[in-house]
């Protein structure tokens, strides 16, 4: 743990788990937006890492004047690991941890959740992590779990998933002790592991917590778990039982759903950015009286700005802002471009974003661009500033399979760029018109297709691109939509009458 | 998707593969078995002599050279004890690592630090131990004490790298030189005696340090070098202090008794210059050694057969897999495997023992032995008993990698047989052989307890304490 910044008292304290200030990307950026964008409230940051190694070595954003403290904990970094000693421990701690375990495992309801397992002290004085880590009765503990609940699964991983499960409660513990007393709001921009120091912060201090989530915290762990990538032990198909390794996977869902639920129970209010995100939350399990939708914004004058630079007509050019990575599926792009071409012989696609992140996956995409034969027609660009693609661009897309709010196309919006997208996360919301009031009547800013639908991206990119009235049409209803909804001053008017409403209720 | 999330996978899957302790094996207690045939070879000699010349003045030859030959034993395995475990537990690290080509230069740098260090040590004792001796008497003895230095090295080297066999037809070998050459050159005394020694041991050393030429040649493109000192650079991790340590200890322990007796005036004498020995308290020690050959056979037959079997399983369920219930069952199969090598072990040793009991009073006549001795020898037997089980724990203490464990038993056996062999001294004649034995006895059942104890919690210090 280290203590990066401290210039004095904070109003708001931003738990950062593995974004601002050492990450690029939306969380990142969105904090940077806000701390930058209310200068009158003083801001504090505690960053959660993983490792130290893992993040870039020196901070990517410059701190602004009203960002006072920042503290820093790496959790798997070995100079934070408890010097090893043995020891015995004490039997009636464990059995209130089993406690918690069946709360975890079953029903997750507020009320049946083990009191003394909400306080701080619980696990600095009782369970410490010493004691769970070299204890024999924590010893005793893991094994007779292992052979009540999966006696037949590789020991070695499952000690393990359970060690990189009850770390990090630890580490979060040893931060919230720490910053107990700074701040006198938290905003926690995610559930997990913020989210629950920000919940066990404000049941010790009763301090106000708002949540925003970008994403879904716990879908997006459930995705990672279940994408086959925790490189567990698998016996051959034929010598396993159907529920037999799935064991430890359940255990990581339980716990992730777990602390969300918790995190949801002591957050007030709750926001999400699109309403199908809030529909999310409540499913898993946020009350539906405290969630609301605070959209992005994006700077609409820089962007605006651009629209001068924009040549007359529409340019046959079709851009993709994304990395080279499966997720946003440039695959299909690929193939949509080549259906296209075939109608539109000199129409160019342009990818935006860095190619190295999965280096086997962008070569796929060089091959299939080969076999395909629309070399002439796509660019891979690499990182490019947005505000000198745009104005070239005739439409932008994304064929992603998942999103969340995706800024892009707001940006693109704002440069006068209508958009083919897939219908994931908040895309719908963004160009067809969402839930705020006369938003759907101002009309379809692009085209909405379905994922990995070929034939349905490209008609909708052979139709704006030739069909000049619908894509001035377009054109305009983005303008306005982007305009009236979406812009940074609104979303930080927001987020000032958030403020000013805790600030008020608890009498500053 | 929002940049949040942990790096767990990864860290996960570099848990997963490394963090289990690393499986390694290697016989450190196996120098003791041909320092055991030293002694009964060196046993035979004299009483042969005995026999062969009933001459008071062949005799006296004999046990002066008898007794040099034991101070350059006792003396250069307590200074080799510091190099022999740390050195078997690289080579065994470098094994595991499968750079076998590593033994070979390694061995060649040890064998000159050992050189060196052997002979500046060895020429200041001689200087100060004989006094009265001719400068050949004290050339021969540095090159005796340099070659045994040198034995010592090869010997644990060999072993570790399992060349039994031969290690016991090298000792027979060179013993048997010995025998030939201490016939022939009778007329030379003590001198001849004495080049003999050196002859044979000379022959055991050649023959073992070609039969690791032979078996571990140095030739592979991972190696340039004929000689190398990586054991002392640290290229492969730390040296090995707590075990240098407890081997030094381990050997002044075995010696104490013996000099404490030797050096007490009523029960030691002077020998030749400064080198005393003990009448009452040595033959029926040394001659008690000798049952201890059966009985270390048993238990190395079934370290090496169950128990490092076993072990290897153990650290394989764990590191491939295995369920809690599979890694349960192989440390339970370890147990048994440490329980049934020590019960054979003593039931052999023990059998051997009621023998020797009931046939020592003809085998007291037979060796033209004072039967006064008699009640000293049993309590010696006993004694070389326990030590064969002390030395069981112990063996199994340095597979477990328990150096801490090992340096304390060491040391505590050093003070207790030094403290314990006084008191018996002071408590006269009747006593005598006790302090060795009680000593045993005391470390051999606190000993089994820590064992024990280790044994149980394996499974929790494999994985809770990393």
């Amino acid at each position: 743990m280290r203590v990066v910044l401290d210039k004095g008292e904070v109003d708001i304290l931003i738990p950062c788990e593995g974004t601002y200030p050492y990450v690029r990307g939306g969380v990142s950026s969105w904090i940077a937006q806000l701390i930058t964008g209310l200068p009158e409230y003083s801001f504090g940051i505690v960053f959660l890492g993983s490792r130290q190694k893992d993040y870039s070595a020196k901070p990517l954003f410059e701190f602004p004047d009203n960002l006072l403290f920042m503290v820093e904990l790496f959790m798997f970094d070995d100079d934070e690991k408890e010097p090893i000693r043995a020891r015995d421990g004490d039997i009636e701690d464990f059995k209130k941890i089993e406690e918690l375990y069946h709360w975890f495992k079953e029903k997750k309801e507020q009320d049946s959740f083990p009191k003394e397992l909400k306080k701080i002290d619980f696990y600095r004085d009782r369970v410490d992590e010493a004691t769970f880590l070299y204890s024999r009765e924590s010893w005793y503990f893991i094994s007779n779990k292992n052979q009540e609940n999966c006696p037949e699964i590789s020991f070695l991983d499952y000690f393990w998933s359970v060690r990189s499960i009850h770390i990090p409660i630890w580490k979060v513990v040893k931060l919230a002790n720490f910053v107990l007393d700074k701040g006198k709001i938290i905003h926690s921009p995610s559930t997990g592991y913020s989210g629950f120091l920000s919940a066990l912060i404000a049941n010790d201090t009763g301090k106000p917590f708002i949540l925003t989530e970008h994403g879904i915290y716990t879908k997006e762990r459930k995705i990672d778990l279940i994408s086959s990538s925790f490189n567990l032990y698998k016996k051959l198909d034929l010598f396993r039982e159907s529920a037999e390794d799935n064991y430890i996977q359940k255990m990581w869902v339980n716990f992730f759903e777990g602390i969300g639920k918790m995190t949801y129970s002591k957050a007030n209010p709750i926001l999400s950015l699109f309403s199908v995100a809030k529909e999310t939350q409540i499913a898993y399990g946020a009350k539906a009286e405290l969630c609301r939708v605070i959209p992005n914004g994006v700077d609409i004058k820089r962007l605006g700005a651009t629209l001068k630079n924009r040549p007359t007509g529409v340019p046959k050019v079709i851009t993709l802002i994304g990395r080279v990575v499966s997720i946003k599926d440039i695959k299909t792009f690929i193939r949509a471009i080549r259906v296209t071409a075939n109608v539109i012989p000199d129409v160019e696609a342009w990818v935006v974003g860095p190619d190295d992140e999965e280096i086997a996956y962008a070569e796929e995409c060089r091959d299939l661009i080969d076999i395909l034969d629309v070399k002439d027609n796509i660019k891979f660009l690499g990182f490019q500033n947005i505000a000198d693609i745009l104005p070239k661009s005739g439409l932008q897309t994304l064929t992603s399979i998942s999103e969340g709010m995706p800024l892009v196309i707001l940006e693109g919006f704002a440069a006068g760029v209508p958009c083919v997208s897939t219908d994931v996360g908040s895309c719908k919301e963004l160009i067809y018109g969402g839930e705020q009031e006369g938003d759907r009547e101002l009309g379809k800013a692009g085209v909405i297709c379905q994922i990995a639908n070929v034939e349905q991206l490209s008609s909708a990119y052979i139709e704006l691109l030739t069909n000049e009235d619908r894509w001035y049409k377009a054109q305009k209803v983005a303008l306005e939509r982007v305009n009236r909804f979406y812009t940074q001053d609104i979303f930080i008017d927001n987020y000032r009458e958030v403020y000013k409403d805790i600030f008020k209720k608890i009498g500053e | 998707m929002a940049g949040i999330g942990f790096e767990l996978k990864q860290i996960l899957k570099e848990k997963s593969l490394t963090s289990v302790l690393k499986t390694f094996g290697y016989s450190a207690i196996l120098s003791s078995g041909p320092w055991v045939i030293s002694m009964v070879i060196i046993l035979g000699i004299g009483l042969s002599n005995i026999y062969l010349f009933h001459t008071v003045d062949s005799q006296n030859v004999m046990l002066k050279a008898s007794v040099t030959y034991v101070s350059a034993l006792a003396i250069s395995s307590v200074y080799t004890g510091f190099f022999q475990l740390p050195f078997t537990r690289f080579i065994a690290d470098r094994m595991y690592e499968k750079r076998y080509y590593l033994v070979l230069p390694n061995f060649i740098g040890m064998l000159i630090v050992t050189i060196v260090i052997a002979f500046l040590l060895s020429f200041i004792l001689a200087i100060f131990i004989f006094n009265t001796q001719s400068n050949l008497f004290i050339l021969l003895y540095i090159t005796l004490f340099t070659v045994l230095s040198c034995v010592w090295m090869a010997n644990i080297l060999a072993a570790s790298l399992k060349l039994y066999k031969h290690v016991i037809i090298f000792y027979l070998l060179g013993y048997i030189g010995i025998f030939i050459c201490s016939i022939f050159l009778r007329e030379y005394a003590i001198v001849g005696l004495l080049i003999s020694f050196i002859i044979g041991n000379s022959i055991i050393f050649i023959l073992l340090f070609l039969g690791i030429i032979y078996y571990y040649p140095s030739v592979h493109k991972g190696n340039s070098n004929f000689i190398r000192f990586d054991i002392f650079k640290g290229n492969f991790g730390k040296f090995y202090w707590k075990l240098a340590w407890s081997g030094v200890l381990y050997n002044i322990a075995i010696w104490i008794d013996k000099v404490i007796f030797w050096f007490t005036p009523v029960v030691g004498y002077v020998v030749i210059d400064r080198l005393h020995a003990s009448m009452v308290y040595d033959f029926p020690i040394f001659l008690a050694y000798l049952s201890i050959i059966p009985g270390m056979a048993i238990f190395f037959f079934r370290l090496e057969v169950d128990f490092a079997q076993a072990y290897a399983d153990f650290y394989r369920a764990i590191n491939h897999h295995g369920s809690l219930g599979q890694i349960k069952q192989h440390k339970q199969r370890m147990i048994d495997a440490v329980k049934r090598s020590i019960q054979e072990t003593l039931f052999v040793q023990g059998l051997f023992n009621i023998f020797l009991f009931l046939s020592a009073k003809t085998l007291f006549e037979l060796l033209l032995l004072p039967k006064l001795y008699l009640p000293l020898f049993y309590v010696d037997v006993i004694g070389v008993q326990l030590q064969l089980g002390f030395m069981s724990i112990l063996a199994y203490l340095y597979y477990l990698d328990r150096q801490k464990e090992a340096l304390i038993y060491t040391l505590l056996f050093v003070f207790i047989n030094a403290i314990l062999t006084w008191i018996s001294i002071q408590m006269g004649p009747y006593f005598y052989g006790y302090g060795y034995s009680v000593t045993l006895l005391i470390l051999f059942v606190a000993s089994i307890a820590t064992l024990n104890r280790i044994l149980q919690e394996l499974d929790y210090e494999t994985f809770m304490l990393q």
